[in-house]
């Protein structure tokens, strides 16, 4: 080996990753090389020396509180004394539904995407503002799969996630982009998901990421040849939970 | 309401992992309370989707977590664009070690990383990193996380996490080499 691939590998030897059989090999000529030898224990004292710098730990307090907060929700009694997280979850999604009269200042995002966003955070407005939440409300997911047949030009995938914390209430279809998209509604602690459901082939399934506009979080992900689009007054960690449960549900269903 | 997995395990798999989330926490929020009120947060969203995990990796999984939960508080600060792209957050900023830059931006919170005196040199070269090379040392060698373990918490590929990782060994090795000559020129 010479030395040049001998130094691209050094790193990758020092953090115990190489192969085995490479690993000898370049061992071997770090031994019986003086420069690589050189280098390689630069790097080594490099590592030490970082491994051995004393780290700030979280505060007992911290410690204490996580315990707790475990302990009482893992009972399964958030809603006894007040707890600390749950509280926090709830101030972290306090800028919700301030208003109707909401302007999208959406001016970064590029074109098409802003477009898309804009459509499906609108539409999330508008199920709230004029009180059309749910055209049918139900919970079980065999009552619902049917009842959007005719309504919209596919069947979209239902799954009610009440025992992971996600009740689902009920569904609706929107006009979203001059098509007719099925949209599912959840329940979140105190506030509502809207869940568009499209096939990814259709034209009114732009890949979306995720993100925040006007204190609503959306985020986009595609499972099983389905676009979905979240989007709710809860923050964006709690929206993520619920679609990484949702993705992982469908994945391992049927 | 859990269903396979239990508190139990939670508690004996993720909260040794306290520290750890917490300097990580520490690392992109620069502000303790802040840090800790995103560690609970992150803590209780590891405890709802804990059916999720693998059963491998539970600091990476938790770190992962956490690091999600940052970059979200981060995008709320910077709420007054309206929109917020994570990936703006943490772009991939290309800072060079000699550059003047980096001594004014990209640096560490000054409480990241509390260090004994002894360790100070080391711990101001460190602070001077970029963030993006900042974070994958850290991960490699404050919480032993291996490239692929890297590679899917801060979701980049193993090819990035290596030449960050490179990188920042190499800014290191300069910025050390800087300060003792730095150190020599005074003596003179």
């Amino acid at each position: 080996m010479k030395c040049d691939e001998v130094q691209c590998l050094l790193e990758r030897l020092l953090d115990s990753e190489l192969p085995p059989h490479e690993e000898g090999a370049v061992r071997e000529h770090v031994e019986n090389c003086a420069s690589c030898k050189q280098l390689f224990g630069e790097l080594t004292k490099l590592r030490d020396a970082l491994r051995a710098m004393p780290l700030e730990p979280a505060s007992e307090e911290l410690h204490r509180k996580l315990r707790a907060d475990v302990a009482a929700y893992g009972d399964g009694k958030p809603s006894g004394k007040r707890i600390p997280f749950l509280h926090l979850m709830a101030t972290h999604t306090a800028a919700l539904v301030a208003g109707i009269g909401i302007s999208f200042g959406v001016m970064h995002l590029p074109k098409s995407r802003m477009d898309f966003t804009d459509a499906y955070i609108s539409a999330h407005v508008k199920s709230l503002a004029n009180d059309q939440l749910t055209e049918i409300v139900a919970s079980d997911s065999h009552k619902i799969k049917p009842w959007f047949e005719g309504k919209v030009d596919y069947a979209p995938i239902v799954v009610d996630l009440a025992d992971k914390g996600f009740p689902l209430i009920g569904a609706r279809v929107d006009r979203i982009n001059q098509k007719n998209v099925a949209v599912l509604v959840y329940k979140l602690g105190k506030h509502v998901v809207n869940l568009f459901v499209t096939p990814t082939h259709a034209q009114s399934a732009p890949s979306v990421s995720k993100g925040i506009v006007d204190g609503f979080s959306y985020t986009g992900w595609r499972v099983r040849k389905f676009q979905f689009v979240a989007v709710s007054g809860a923050s964006g960690v709690k929206l993520e939970a619920f679609s990484e449960i949702m993705s992982i549900e469908i994945e391992s269903g049927e | 309401m859990r269903s396979t997995r239990t508190r139990q395990e939670f508690e004996a798999t993720m909260l040794p992992h306290i520290d750890a989330a917490y300097r990580l926490a520490m690392w992109f929020l620069r502000h303790s309370p802040d840090a800790e009120d995103a560690v609970q947060d992150s803590f209780i969203r590891a405890f709802k989707a804990f059916d999720s995990w693998r059963g491998e990796n539970a600091k990476g999984w938790l770190l992962k977590i956490v690091r999600n939960t940052c970059l979200s508080q981060l995008g709320k600060r910077t709420r007054h664009t309206n929109v917020i792209q994570l990936d703006t957050v943490m772009g991939d900023q290309k800072i060079d070690a000699n550059t003047p830059a980096l001594r004014d931006k990209g640096l560490l919170p000054e409480d990241a990383l509390i260090a004994a005196d002894n360790h100070s040199k080391l711990r101001k070269a460190v602070k001077m990193l970029p963030q993006n090379n900042y974070e994958v040392l850290m991960l490699r060698e404050f919480e032993d996380q291996t490239y692929k373990q890297i590679s899917e918490i801060v979701g980049i590929p193993i090819g990035t996490v290596m030449s960050r990782l490179s990188r920042a060994r190499q800014q290191l090795r300069i910025l050390l080499l800087e300060s003792e000559n730095e150190e020599n020129n005074h003596e003179v």
